[in-house]
């Protein structure tokens, strides 16, 4: 195998900077270790921008065949591929030309088109927690019938005619909110991190290899 | 009053020194138990079901004859917080990877970050290499969809009714998406295994989806999955930093009772 | 047999018929206002009552961290917010960790109008709008360390931070008396907490989606973060606190008619669930 195919060296370079990173959360370096703390985090940021290139042609590989070789719904890959481009110049920086991110058209794209894509979608969200409650709010078992019991409860502190009808459902829903959710919260927060840190130990020590590609 | 004594001070942060010794403790024991794992020690791990469902929901979308979806979460890799949990996504994904090479199955990897997506396809690539099934390897499989949330969300929704995904797998960090994804799978009749340490999207995906795995769960997922000696034993660590978590509660309660805060303020130094 | 049918049909119901029924209780309120009274309950108040302790001539950092998928709960508690700190002698500084902050921002701002009454703040040196800066919590760890170089012009005439008199009070988080975010994820409460009160122990209100509301629980009892608006019923009740009835209050009719739909539901899913049991 080629010297620069092997697995030591991207695990090298892992540790390397995530120590760069890991050392100075804790302890006092200087100002100069923080400079290049800092211009690691801007080289991110950078590869982060250049792969905007792969997100293009990863596009491009699944939209143009589609277009060219007419498969169901092709008209849609159509419209996105001229889109992406139509935003793309659009948001060029030339005010003069009436383009960039603050431009007339690009304003009016992204407020007319964006704007209120991303609040419908975010809406939706309205819809499918009912139907998803309606199909597993069910008391089933004793477990099931706590989330069915907390959850309405809630739900009904969070409505001005819950508090209005049944007054004592806000101190009720409060107690939920302030004592079991947050043991919960706090037992899952705990977990979530060690977890976490275990796995960053892990791939500190070249054994978590997902990162890479895929094992071996 | 800050108690943290002046040397301490000078070399270390203020504020993250009991922090520090947690982690230093918590990675000893890791290496520790990996070495032990390594030496042949290894320690029992109860089931986990969601992570065994994955096999039987593989399985099920080869006997449908339908598509396999397996994605990582929306997180950046680079992202302090969120990127284990990435992380952790992509380590579910080698695994499917692989077992959809095996069965032959056609996998679906849609990705919402750009800076994931060559790992997301040298991942899959190598599994069906592995199995010496690279014929069957399709790159137009491993999708960009945009890098707008909703973006991704609407894209990996329609890509499912479209495909009429059989398997829908989502272990990594959610937001808001998880439930528009979790719905759309149910309705597609997708068999769905989801996990993430996102605390307030665990609810929707226990609603939504037939198997979650909540927070910690997922970051041991690829030490489970891999079945690897050294990997499972860092697991242990996990509960030594558990154990000292839950004895600091007791204890700091039991001392708060007599009016001593003393652990609240050593944790802050 | 036929009777079972019946509730098997009702327990497996159309997705469809769900949304139209809710899409109607949604829309009437909007037409038909109700106007049910709204109880205020602990938390808006603590929210409120950290901006009204603010010394005068303390400085404010309000950030947008959020895209326009929260508008709906987010753009009543921002309007709200920053309603409050603008009628207060305090200085105001706007930024933004998330890319479309500084659009919502100027939303929100151009509704409300600083410079004219009954505010009569003078731009640069009552408030300020320094845009977005990117990077997130590194972002916010580095505004953190100092405003002048992460955020080195404002957003409105890309001039330098430092020719304008608010910003000569203004160098680090030590400077900062209160931090306001209105949020709805990743970069956000976590990472402010981590960046902002851990190092500089600089207070903190947020203002969230609803369904962020466990996730801030544990930071409100350590007492992180003093006070939070999470979702519309939180906006509503600290509109009623200020005395400014906005969109929060407006919204309110349509939260109770929703939820109790969506309690209708799981009431009849479950008397479904058990008939076909029964039944069978």
């Amino acid at each position: 195998m080629a010297w620069f195919r092997r697995v030591e060296i991207p695990i090298a370079i892992t540790i390397i900077f995530a120590l760069i990173q890991v050392i100075p959360y804790f302890v006092e370096m200087g100002t100069a270790v923080e400079a290049i703390q800092d211009k690691i985090v801007r080289w991110s940021l950078v590869v982060g921008t250049g792969a905007l290139l792969v997100g293009l042609a990863s596009l491009l590989l699944i939209h143009v065949p589609r277009v060219t070789r007419r498969r169901t719904y092709w008209g849609y890959s159509l419209v996105l591929i001229i889109v992406m481009f139509l935003m793309a110049i659009l948001g060029l920086p030339f005010p003069e030309l009436g383009l960039g991110l603050t431009g007339y058209w690009f304003k009016f794209l992204y407020d007319n088109v964006l704007v209120p894509l991303s609040s419908s979608l975010y809406g939706i969200l309205a819809f499918y927690i009912t139907s998803a409650a309606y199909r597993a709010f069910k008391a089933r078992s004793l477990e099931a019938a706590l989330l069915l019991i907390s959850g309405t409860i809630l739900v009904l502190r969070n409505a001005p005619l819950g508090t209005f009808l049944i007054p004592q459902i806000a101190d009720l829903g409060d107690w939920l909110y302030n004592i079991p959710n947050m043991a919960i919260n706090r037992a899952i927060m705990i977990g979530g991190g060690l977890g976490a840190m275990v796995l960053g130990i892990r791939v500190l020590l070249g054994y978590e290899r997902g990162y890479l590609r895929g094992g071996e | 009053m800050d108690i943290t004594p002046l040397l301490l001070q000078q070399i270390f942060k203020s504020g993250r020194v009991s922090g520090m010794v947690f982690l230093l403790i918590v990675a000893v024991s890791a290496a520790y138990f990996i070495r032990r794992g390594k030496a042949g020690k290894i320690p029992y791990l109860r089931k986990v079901p969601g992570l065994d469902a994955i096999d039987e929901a593989v399985g099920r979308a080869t006997e449908m004859g339908r598509p396999v979806f397996c994605s990582h979460g929306i997180a950046s890799i680079a992202d302090a917080t969120y990127g284990p949990q990435t992380i952790a996504g992509l380590a579910v994904l080698g695994y499917v990877a692989q077992l959809c090479a095996k069965y032959g199955v056609r996998l679906i990897v849609p990705v919402r970050q750009l800076v994931v997506y060559p790992i997301a396809r040298e991942i899959v690539e190598n599994a069906y290499r592995m199995e010496g099934k690279m014929d069957q390897f399709r790159v137009e499989d491993i999708v960009y969809l945009s890098g707008w949330q909703f973006g991704y969300s609407l894209g990996y929704m329609s890509l499912m009714q479209r495909e009429k995904a059989g398997a829908n797998i989502m272990v990594g960090g959610y937001w808001a998406e998880s439930l528009q994804l979790s719905e759309v799978g149910y309705m597609v009749g997708a068999m769905q295994v989801s996990g993430t340490a996102n605390i307030h999207q665990i609810p929707f995906f226990v609603v939504a989806t037939d198997y979650t795995l909540i927070g910690e769960e997922i970051f041991a997922a690829g030490a489970y999955l891999s079945k690897d000696a050294a990997m499972i034993g860092s697991i242990v660590s996990q509960d030594i930093g558990k154990y000292i978590s839950i004895a600091l509660i007791i204890v700091s309660f039991i001392l708060l009772l007599f009016g001593n805060d003393f652990i609240v303020k050593m944790l802050r130094w | 047999m036929a009777t079972s049918r019946v509730w098997e049909k009702l327990e497996a119901l159309d997705a469809r018929i769900i949304y139209l029924i809710l899409w109607i209780v949604i829309l009437l309120p909007f037409i038909y206002p109700i106007g049910l009274p709204v109880s205020i309950g602990p938390q808006a108040l603590a929210y409120a009552k950290a901006i009204d302790e603010l010394p005068a001539g303390s400085i404010v950092v309000v950030s947008f961290d959020f895209s326009f998928g929260g508008l709906g709960e987010l753009y009543p508690i921002a309007v709200a917010t920053l309603h409050h700190l603008f009628t207060r002698p305090v200085k105001v500084v706007i930024i933004a960790i998330w890319v479309d902050g500084p659009p919502i921002a100027d939303m929100v701002l151009k509704e409300l109008k600083p410079e004219q009454p009954p505010y009569n703040k003078k731009y640069g040196v009552d408030w300020i709008f320094l845009g977005y800066t990117p990077g997130g919590e590194t972002a916010m760890a580095a505004l953190g360390k100092d405003f002048w170089s992460t955020l080195p012009t404002d957003y409105y005439y890309k001039k330098s931070v430092s020719e304008y008199p608010i910003m000569q009070g203004l160098r680090s988080a030590k400077d900062v008396a209160l931090l306001v975010s209105f949020e709805t994820g990743t970069p956000g409460a976590d990472e402010w907490v981590r960046q902002w009160y851990v190092p500089y122990k600089v207070p903190m209100i947020v203002g969230c989606i609803g369904v962020m509301a466990p996730t801030i629980a544990p930071y409100l009892a350590g007492g992180q973060i003093k006070g939070a608006l999470p979702g519309l019923r939180a906006a509503a009740e600290y509109e009623l606190i200020i005395g400014r009835k906005g969109l929060g209050v407006a919204s309110a009719d349509v939260l109770s008619t929703s939820h109790i739909v969506f309690v209708l539901f799981v009431i009849i899913g479950n008397i479904a669930y058990f008939m076909r049991r029964r039944s069978k």
